[in-house]
């Protein structure tokens, strides 16, 4: 898997599983942490426990309770009722009357939504349609402000009442940000690791994005750049909110990359980049892992070639392997 | 490149050959004791010149010979202070490499788990080493150790840009 | 074939000596015992084994005509075992040393003998008949590092030493009731018991292995700087040869006649040095047919010459990476410690000798072939 999934196939398994058993149910009460920012909390209450929730009034089978905790929000990013801008529209556009949002949410949660599994529709691809959706919170919750600055794109306007440059969360006290103009949106994200060699591993990927982008395959894509020090776009940012330590990349989209079908697959794609190159960077190190492994083998094998054979033949009666052996048998 | 790799590791080979010619000497300071002489350094004249033998600036191995006991040390990495943007990816795959082989130095016997101050790997070879082991085979292994580093270091280099290419391409794709 | 036997005792062999008769060896397996072998028939078989010591054992000797053997040891200490019956009784010598011995070699006389050691001292050990004990009697502060080797000069009294202190030494030992005024030849005042006769610097490191020729008159040492040394007239008119090798150091040294000199160390292959008719030392010949492989690296410099060609396009396959090393010596496989006379000829020369090493290996050598060599 090179490409991150839009829907949570933890939530979608859940569902999925809930919607086909039928009547008959069991409690569920699942917890999940997705990219390390994202918290996902699922609740189908039918015994003493449901008593808890008094105000929940569960004991539905067909009822199950959908918790989502976001990224803490870094200052500068704008917040309403502690969701992103838009955020409570977009559910409602995507999900109808599925899904109820609850108001509070769950103590540690800043979103909690009823799911009425009853009210999904009979169709079984509309049925799943709605149920990926439902997986795909994160897109819809988060990427709420970024669609409405992006759709505005597609008809080369800008959202009236919007700053010159907007700043979104996508990780705990981090945001990224957007200049959107009505024939562009330049996008910021300052690049932060927490490992010195996680660092320099996204820092070299991401001069990577800026040379595969000079290909020819990729003339027709965001202009990507990459700069050690914040580019000009992000004048007047607080000085907490650049401190970069794998340096700052910016996409230039145009209204091409967000027409018709592919403005949702763009929106997924720039609120998930950290989680992109962060997933690859560690992906990269698992392999590095393997691969010194091998070394080590190999290296091993090299020294005991030097030993005589006598030694050799020693270390095979004496080995602590066949002790080990032994000791399993004798258990 | 690898030219000036042989040379230098052709330079190696033929000092240990020299230097690595050990035997099994009780200590004279301690009674009873028999241990490395390098190591100790307490009697002066069982200590023989080091040998610095240095590629370029960043990279050098330095053997320590005394009556019982050679170390052999390297460096490999270049100081934090003048790495240079591009370096930097090698310097910290070199240091990670030679973290993960330090971890193992029980597997390796000959490796001595500290290295030596201002090296990033060293090795300590004793007598005993030279009686179960071949010497000629001990000292494939010690180069053999230092092409791997080299090899592995730059193939790990390579690895993460060829991968860091197809993770970008993969993205970027997503847009057309 | 050079080596005449070869056989496997152990996995490290520390030093060795033959029974008077050439039928039994004791050696050190790199422990705190001493086995003993007897040759029956068509193989060695294992007889005793002398375990008093509780370190590694790094000197045997097993006096000719008294057939005693003397052994010492890291832990300090020197046994002298006597055969009683089919066993051999240790008797325990104080050494008065507070570091390892190093060595051990009986006088020609096999009155006294000799240890060398950690402690920068020499003990001379004579038997009391009066008390039934070893006495031993020390040459303190002369040496300023280990005594590595020592040999006695056939006239009992003299004593030469190689230290690590680069010095190679020679000692009077005259002990007053043991030793006979005037027996020897030279001088009319015989030198008091730990004087010292000579002082040679000549190596600028290490210095192992020293013996005397069979008549006194030559003496040779081997350098860990590759070195080796030949001086004549130590006692009267020192004059020294200093020869340097190709190869890797020597660890010991033996006279096979008055003009051929064996060494033996790190390079696995005995050496044969002899010197000319104007007294001028040189080396010989490898006493071991060495493996000669010029095809082998002929063949890698023409791929290394393709590869070139080829715009070095065959980099990373096995002709690209750094020869590996080839093995040293043949019979042996691993360093030379220690080389023992064998059979002696009616003129005194000696026509075999054996070596043990690292690689637990006991090889009998024949000099036979090699003196038409060496003249």
């Amino acid at each position: 898997m090179i490409l991150l999934q839009s829907p949570s196939r933890f939530l979608l398994q859940i569902l999925q599983d809930r919607v086909l058993s039928g009547e008959k149910g069991m409690d569920i009460d699942c917890h999940a942490v997705e990219f390390d920012d994202v918290r996902y909390h699922i609740q189908l209450l039918l015994g003493a426990e449901a008593a808890f929730y008094p105000n929940f009034s569960m004991r539905n089978p067909k009822v199950m309770v959908l918790s989502v905790a976001l990224p803490l929000p870094s200052p500068e990013a704008i917040l309403c009722d502690g969701l992103p801008l838009d955020a409570i529209e977009a559910i409602k556009a995507a999900y109808g009357p599925v899904v109820q949002i609850l108001d509070p949410p769950k103590d540690g949660f800043d979103l909690t939504m009823k799911i009425n599994l009853t009210k999904l529709p009979p169709d079984e691809e509309q049925r799943n349609s709605i149920l990926t959706q439902i997986a795909s919170v994160r897109e819809v919750v988060l990427g709420a402000p970024l669609k409405v600055l992006l759709k505005h794109l597609a008809s080369k306007t800008v959202a009236p009442n919007v700053d010159k440059l907007v700043a979104l969360v996508h990780r705990p006290n981090e945001s990224f940000f957007l200049a959107p103009q009505a024939d562009k949106v330049t996008i910021v994200y300052p690049m932060r690791f927490q490992d010195s060699i996680d660092i320099v591993l996204a820092t070299s990927f991401l001069q990577e994005f800026v040379e595969a982008r000079r290909t020819a395959a990729l003339n027709n894509v965001p202009s990507c750049m990459w700069s050690p020090v914040p580019p000009l776009e992000l004048k007047g940012v607080p000085a907490e909110a650049l401190n970069a330590n794998s340096g700052f990349v910016t996409f230039v989209v145009y209204p091409r990359h967000v027409e018709g079908k592919k403005l949702d697959r763009t929106v997924w794609n720039l609120l998930t980049f950290h989680a992109y190159v962060s997933y690859h960077v560690k992906c990269s190190e698992g392999f590095m892992h393997t691969r010194m492994r091998r070394r080590v083998e190999s290296l091993i094998q090299a020294l005991d070639r030097a030993k005589s054979d006598a030694e050799k033949l020693k270390k095979l009666v004496n080995g602590g392997s066949f002790k080990r052996l032994v000791c399993t048998l004798c258990k | 490149m690898a030219n000036t790799l042989r040379l230098y590791l052709t330079c190696i080979r033929n000092t240990l050959e020299a230097a690595m010619c050990l035997q099994n000497f009780p200590c004279q300071e301690v009674e009873r004791h028999n241990k490395p002489e390098v190591e100790l350094k307490t009697s002066l004249e069982l200590l023989l010149n080091p040998v610095l033998i240095c590629r370029n600036e960043a990279e050098k191995c330095l053997i320590e010979t005394s009556i019982n006991s050679i170390r052999i040390s390297m460096k490999v990495t270049i100081c934090h202070l003048e790495v240079k943007q591009a370096d930097e990816l090698e310097n910290i795959l070199a240091k990670k490499f030679l973290r993960f082989l330090s971890m193992r130095a029980e597997a390796f016997q000959v490796l001595r788990r500290k290295p030596v101050q201002g090296y990033d790997i060293s090795f300590l070879i004793t007598n005993y080493h030279c009686e179960d082991m071949h010497k000629h085979k001990l000292i494939d292994f010690i180069v053999q150790f230092m092409e791997d580093i080299d090899k592995e270091i730059s193939e790990l280099k390579l690895s993460v840009n060829t991968r860091g290419r197809l993770v970008a391409t993969e993205f970027l794709k997503q847009f057309i | 074939m050079a080596a005449v036997a070869i056989h496997q005792f152990a996995e490290c062999i520390t030093c060795h000596a033959w029974s008077p008769d050439q039928s039994m060896i004791a050696f050190c397996p790199n422990n705190n015992e001493v086995h003993i072998y007897k040759f029956f028939t068509d193989k060695w078989e294992k007889l005793h084994v002398l375990s008093k010591h509780d370190q590694i054992v790094s000197g045997i000797d097993w006096s000719r005509s008294s057939n005693k053997i003397v052994t010492v040891s890291h832990d300090r200490n020197s046994y002298v075992w006597t055969q009683e019956g089919s066993d051999w009784v240790p008797t325990l010598v104080i050494l008065k040393l507070n570091r390892a011995a190093l060595c051990v070699q009986w006088s020609p006389k096999e009155n006294k003998f000799a240890v060398g050691s950690g402690a920068k001292s020499v003990c001379i050990c004579y038997y009391e008949q009066e008390n039934n004990w070893w006495i031993s009697k020390v040459i303190r502060k002369r040496h300023e590092s280990s005594v590595t080797s020592l040999a006695w000069h056939p006239n009992n009294i003299y004593l030469a030493t190689t230290s690590t202190d680069g010095k190679c030494r020679v000692f009077s030992t005259f002990i007053k009731g043991v030793d006979k005024r005037g027996s020897q030849s030279s001088t009319s005042t015989d030198p008091k018991f730990g004087e010292q006769i000579a002082q040679l610097d000549l190596s600028s490191t290490w210095v192992f292995g020293v013996r005397w020729s069979a008549s006194g008159k030559t003496l040779a040492y081997a350098g860990h700087n590759s070195m080796i040394y030949f001086v004549d007239e130590v006692e009267s008119a020192p004059a020294a040869q200093n020869l340097a090798l190709r190869d890797l150091p020597l660890r010991d040294v033996l006279f096979v006649s008055e003009r051929t000199v064996i060494g033996v160390g790190f390079d696995c292959n005995p050496m044969i040095f002899a010197a000319d008719e104007t007294g001028l030392w040189s080396f010989v010949r490898f006493f071991d047919e060495r493996k000669a492989t010029p095809s082998t690296s002929k063949a890698s410099q023409l791929s290394e010459a393709l590869g070139k060609l080829y715009g070095q396009s065959k980099q990373g396959t096995s002709s690209d990476s750094v020869e590996p090393s080839k093995p040293r010596g043949g019979a042996h496989e691993n360093c030379i410690t220690c080389i023992v006379p064998l059979t002696k000829g009616r003129d005194g020369t000696i026509k075999r000798f054996s070596t043990s090493g690292l690689d637990g290996k006991i090889v009998v050598w024949d000099l036979e072939n090699h003196f038409t060599i060496a003249k």
